[in-house]
């Protein structure tokens, strides 16, 4: 019954990429790979409890906080270009 | 004590997989980030709290721990930076 686990990971990340490829706009995709690094993130914690090893948490741990800045840095810039697209 | 923690497990995937759905069927970009982030978060919750009673040790809690708190402090400011881009670029 555990692998329903598995299962229900690969369909979250089979529809994020389908998000990714079908939706429009910069916005749009931004949103798709912050939700991609939550997947990310979820395969962490699960190779952790299938392994039983604690790395997996400590690799958990730093890619969330590289999610973070990337997620916050990109939707900055993101809303920057839209102001000076919008200024006169 | 196992039990428990694979279905925190399995409904932790399930919720991932119905923000995955949501941002597939929602119709702008900040309701895609509203259904992303906040599910998302929970989720992952879910998901540290069934690892938390799979491996009952302490070196796993502190980890375990952190992680909720990292994410307890960085995804709201990451939704909040999403929602203000999206919010800019309402035309695409």
């Amino acid at each position: 019954m555990t692998v329903l686990t598995e299962v229900f990971l690969g369909v979250a990340l089979l529809l994020v990429l389908e998000g990714l490829r079908r939706l429009p706009g910069t916005a749009n995709r931004l949103v798709a790979v912050d939700l991609l690094s939550a997947c990310a993130l979820a395969a962490c914690l699960l190779a952790a409890a299938r392994s039983g090893h604690t790395a997996f948490l400590d690799v958990a741990l730093g890619f969330a906080l590289i999610a973070f800045l990337a997620t916050v840095c990109w939707a900055f810039a993101l809303r920057a270009e839209a102001q000076q697209e919008n200024a006169p | 004590m196992n039990a428990a923690g694979w279905t925190l497990m399995i409904l932790g995937a399930a919720l991932l997989a119905v923000a995955a759905l949501g941002l597939l069927r929602l119709p702008d970009a900040l309701s895609r980030q509203h259904a992303a982030t906040k599910a998302a978060t929970l989720a992952l919750g879910v998901m540290l709290a069934g690892l938390a009673l799979l491996q009952p040790a302490p070196a796993w809690w502190i980890r375990i721990g952190a992680l909720v708190a990292v994410l307890a402090a960085t995804v709201p400011i990451a939704s909040h930076a999403l929602a203000s881009a999206a919010a800019a670029r309402a035309d695409d």
